[in-house]
């Protein structure tokens, strides 16, 4: 399994002077993984990843998507084998309780926001909605899918290739006390969802090479209505989970490359403790497994 | 008038080392008038850093900001729910723009903030953060404090409706022309009017002039000849193309070296005073 970054960075993308060595694109991931090509989430980095794909004559492509907030979708549009004929890009998502995938899709590229109609799509375009729990595979790869804790509808993925696990986990607020996912929550006993989301990132996570993680936050900036984490209850998951390597991922806007660098000096030695490899996610880094 | 450039790039951000100089961030241009007046020509993520140096400038307890929209492209109002400045209470944000489309422009906007794309608390809710004023400007010309401004819709593909800026205060001029195309000569008229003898002109250079034009942009060859036709002071291209490189924007630039008006590109971060 062969992993790359194109956007590690959350909420919106930044083009500014801080954040050049870490990277400014928001959410994308290339996943090869016994000759399939898997991409996650399309923020702005998709661009890149796709116009590598378009050069090496990449013909299928499956796009896991956490969730539809902007971030997560704002570089789809520009997504190259849109373009080309005779490409199929299915896109994967959590079903969502009142909108279609493709609604979701459409109402981005639609006037007067867009001027790019996914009506004028020429690739094979699929939209494939799954349920909380579901396992599918593409290709020889067995994926997994599961709620998290975050506004609105959001998931996260495993990926296993029999040999080696990714799991991605991002957008959600891992340990926090408010219920954000919708539609949730509704006989009252939001305590029992909120174990049954942390739940589910933990089978997400089990005994993973690679944890892909929301680590929005630093504990003294916390926001506990955002929906987002921090290191900490990442590390805490990787210990319980036997996951062998952390990366902090979705940097928060403001965050400079030297604070980025703070952060992994900050957790090392907890890390360290529990045996656990600990990153923080750059652009245009690729792990081999 | 002071005039500062906070985005730059055109249709998506592209923050890379490739686009650095020029930078990466979608159009947002701050104009000052002398009297301190706080003009804003549209909200792409440049806004997002704009509000930030804003907080810091009376906005962090109650200042007022005018947000002149040329049409409603996600790279023209993307940074508008990451604008610090609509969370705090004593603001005033006044969002200007037109649709053309038959429903208004606070409709239209508060599709950017629904649920499935937005998790972001909804400024346009009068009971959060500051007071968010949406106006449908019906009338060609307005005025903000000492500064006037005077609109015209300018062509821009399909879309139902862009407008171009002319900017006026102390003696200083200038005109806004971030996305529009030239695919009939009548799309001149527009530009010409608001352009006329400006000291300063910001004009669509997406693309280069042997690059297909028939998607509502302009080529920097475009953007000279209205200069130049206008007989403004300066031309400064803008709404780089999202792969343009700061090695070819300065090959484009160097190309018009020898012009009789001065040309340059638009860089993240420029700022430029204009006066009589």
């Amino acid at each position: 399994m062969k992993i790359l970054f194109w956007g590690v960075r959350g909420s919106f993308p930044v083009a500014e002077g801080h954040a050049v060595g870490y990277g400014g694109n928001t959410p994308c991931l290339e996943v090869e993984v016994a000759g399939r090509t898997i991409l996650i989430d399309a923020g702005t980095g998709i661009r890149g990843a796709g116009q590598a794909l378009a050069d090496r004559g990449v013909e299928q492509v499956d796009l896991l998507l956490s969730h539809a907030h902007w971030d997560h979708i704002q570089g789809f549009p520009y997504l190259p084998q849109l373009d080309q004929e005779g490409v199929s890009v299915r896109v994967h998502s959590l079903r969502h309780p009142n909108q279609t995938l493709n609604e979701i899709f459409a109402g981005q590229q639609q006037p007067p926001f867009s001027s790019r109609s996914l009506k004028d799509v020429r690739a094979h375009l699929e939209f494939v909605e799954h349920e909380d729990g579901d396992c599918f595979e593409i290709g020889a790869a067995q994926v997994t899918c599961r709620r998290l804790n975050h506004p609105g509808v959001a998931a996260g993925y495993r990926v296993d290739s029999g040999d080696h696990v990714l799991a991605y986990i991002c957008d959600t607020d891992l340990d926090g006390a408010v219920l954000h996912a919708d539609g949730l929550g509704e006989d009252a006993n939001e305590t029992k969802w909120l174990q049954k989301l942390r739940q589910n990132a933990r089978d997400l996570g089990h005994s993973a090479d690679l944890l892909v993680c929301d680590t929005f936050f630093l504990p003294e900036e916390y926001e506990p209505l955002w929906g987002h984490s921090c290191p900490d209850e990442f590390l805490r998951l990787a210990a319980e989970v036997d996951a062998s390597g952390v990366w902090l991922f979705h940097h928060r806007p403001g965050r400079a490359d030297s604070d980025m660098d703070g952060i992994v000096e900050r957790y090392r030695p907890a890390a360290v403790s529990e045996g656990i490899q600990l990153h923080a996610a750059r652009e245009g880094v690729e792990i081999s497994l | 008038m002071r005039v500062k450039l906070w985005g730059t790039r055109g249709s998506v951000a592209n923050p890379s080392t490739t686009t650095s100089q020029y930078g990466g961030n979608t159009p947002c241009v701050e104009v000052r008038g002398t009297a301190g007046e706080v003009i804003i020509l549209d909200a792409g993520i440049g806004l997002h850093w704009l509000g930030q140096r804003l907080m810091g400038e009376g906005f962090a307890s109650g200042g007022e900001a005018h947000v002149l929209l040329s049409h409603l492209h996600w790279d023209h109002i993307q940074g508008i729910p990451f604008f610090t400045p609509l969370l705090i209470e004593g603001n005033h944000i006044r969002i200007y723009g037109r649709t053309g489309n038959g429903r208004g422009l606070r409709d239209s906007l508060l599709c950017q903030m629904e649920r499935a794309y937005c998790p972001v608390p909804n400024f346009f809710d009068d009971s959060i953060g500051a007071l968010l004023t949406v106006h449908e400007l019906e009338t060609e010309s307005i005025s903000i404090g000492g500064v006037h401004v005077r609109t015209r819709q300018i062509h821009h593909g399909d879309t139902d409706m862009c407008l171009g800026y002319r900017i006026e205060n102390d003696g200083g001029t200038l005109a806004y022309l971030p996305d529009i195309d030239y695919t009939a000569t009548e799309h001149q008229d527009a530009a010409l009017d608001l352009a006329e003898g400006a000291d300063l002109l910001i004009h669509d250079a997406h693309h280069t002039a042997d690059e297909d034009l028939s998607d509502g942009h302009s080529s920097d060859a475009d953007a000279v000849r209205i200069g130049e036709m206008a007989g403004v002071g300066r031309v400064m291209l803008f709404h780089h193309h999202p792969d343009r490189s700061d090695d070819e924007i300065d090959a484009i630039v160097a190309s018009y070296a020898d012009r009789r008006v001065p040309v340059s590109a638009a860089a993240q971060g420029d700022e430029i005073r204009l006066s009589s």
